[in-house]
């Protein structure tokens, strides 16, 4: 059975994303690098959205609260 | 209580999505120890947890509300209501429960902003992020800053689940159970939050395909 284009890419999309978390089943496994292997244009979409995962876990947050003066703050347990 | 507090400090446990599939119960010896305190000196046990965990329910908070004097007063909630129910609290693992309830607790918050119809969102174009000669003399800071940018620049919901995804490391199945939606739903959120960043992001990641590139072509070159 043919199965549309984008609902295709729209399956690829949710397997990327798996695997991203690493929540591939076997079979979902091979489906993903069968659809590496098809083009050189699928495997750099791979590695944009791998990329994008990579960066923006790199920079997280660098707000650091000030702890003893929150501590000072007036509250039930103090 | 120096001594205390240092021996905390040094023995953090680092918190994975095994954990999370235990529950909050835990038998790590700093866990214990905190529940030795809890059983010995409510007011010392107390003082520990906040010492050492504030910082971490407070940018736990802050990554989704996005406002510092917010974080800080929605941690101190957390607190608040950890020394209200410690009498509960005999059993649980604290860094797993100090997380979700930073979580909860800042969920909540967006919540009733919304029904009060304030919206957090911060811009729904997805341009990419400008950047001037991106990688060449820009601070960490700086970067930090523009991809920071971008995540704030996702829709809302999306944003929240990238943020659960990305940086509280939830998987997708506690995700939903968080936002009590379907895990489907949290994997097209993460498509479309990945697809806009890729498209916000696309100056570094371009760094990046030269970086490699320049890497890969090093030793080549000092054959030449």
């Amino acid at each position: 059975m043919l199965i549309g284009m984008s609902e295709q890419f729209e399956n690829i999309d949710t397997l990327i994303v798996r695997s991203l978390e690493n929540s591939l089943s076997p079979s979902e496994q091979s489906m993903l690098q069968k659809w590496l292997d098809e083009d050189a244009t699928h495997r750099r979409y791979f590695d944009e959205i791998r990329r994008t995962w990579t960066i923006t876990g790199e920079h997280d947050t660098q707000f650091i609260p000030d702890t003893a003066a929150n501590w000072q703050r007036p509250c039930v347990y103090r | 209580m120096q001594a205390v507090l240092r021996t905390f400090s040094s023995t953090a446990p680092s918190y994975t999505k095994g954990n999370t599939d235990k529950g909050y119960f835990c038998t790590m010896p700093e866990n214990a120890a905190l529940q030795k305190l809890l059983r010995e000196n409510e007011q010392l046990f107390m003082e520990t947890l906040f010492r050492n965990w504030f910082p971490f329910v407070c940018k736990t908070i802050y990554r989704i509300v996005q406002d510092t004097a917010t974080a800080e007063d929605l941690a101190q909630d957390v607190f608040i209501k950890i020394w209200n129910r410690r009498a509960e609290l005999q059993e649980v693992y604290f860094k797993a429960y100090l997380h979700k309830a930073a979580i909860n607790m800042a969920l909540d918050y967006v919540d009733k902003q919304k029904r009060r119809g304030v919206h957090m969102e911060l811009g729904e174009q997805h341009e990419p992020v400008r950047v001037e000669n991106p990688g060449a003399g820009m601070s960490l800071q700086q970067t930090t800053r523009h991809i920071q940018q971008a995540v704030d620049q996702l829709p809302e919901k999306c944003r929240e689940i990238f943020i659960l995804s990305r940086y509280e490391e939830l998987s997708y199945k506690e995700i939903a159970t968080t936002l009590n939606i379907s895990v489907k739903t949290v994997e097209n959120q993460m498509v479309t939050a990945l697809k806009k960043l890729r498209i916000s992001l696309q100056d570094y990641l371009q760094v990046t395909i030269l970086f490699i590139a320049g890497a890969a072509l090093y030793p080549l070159l000092l054959q030449c």
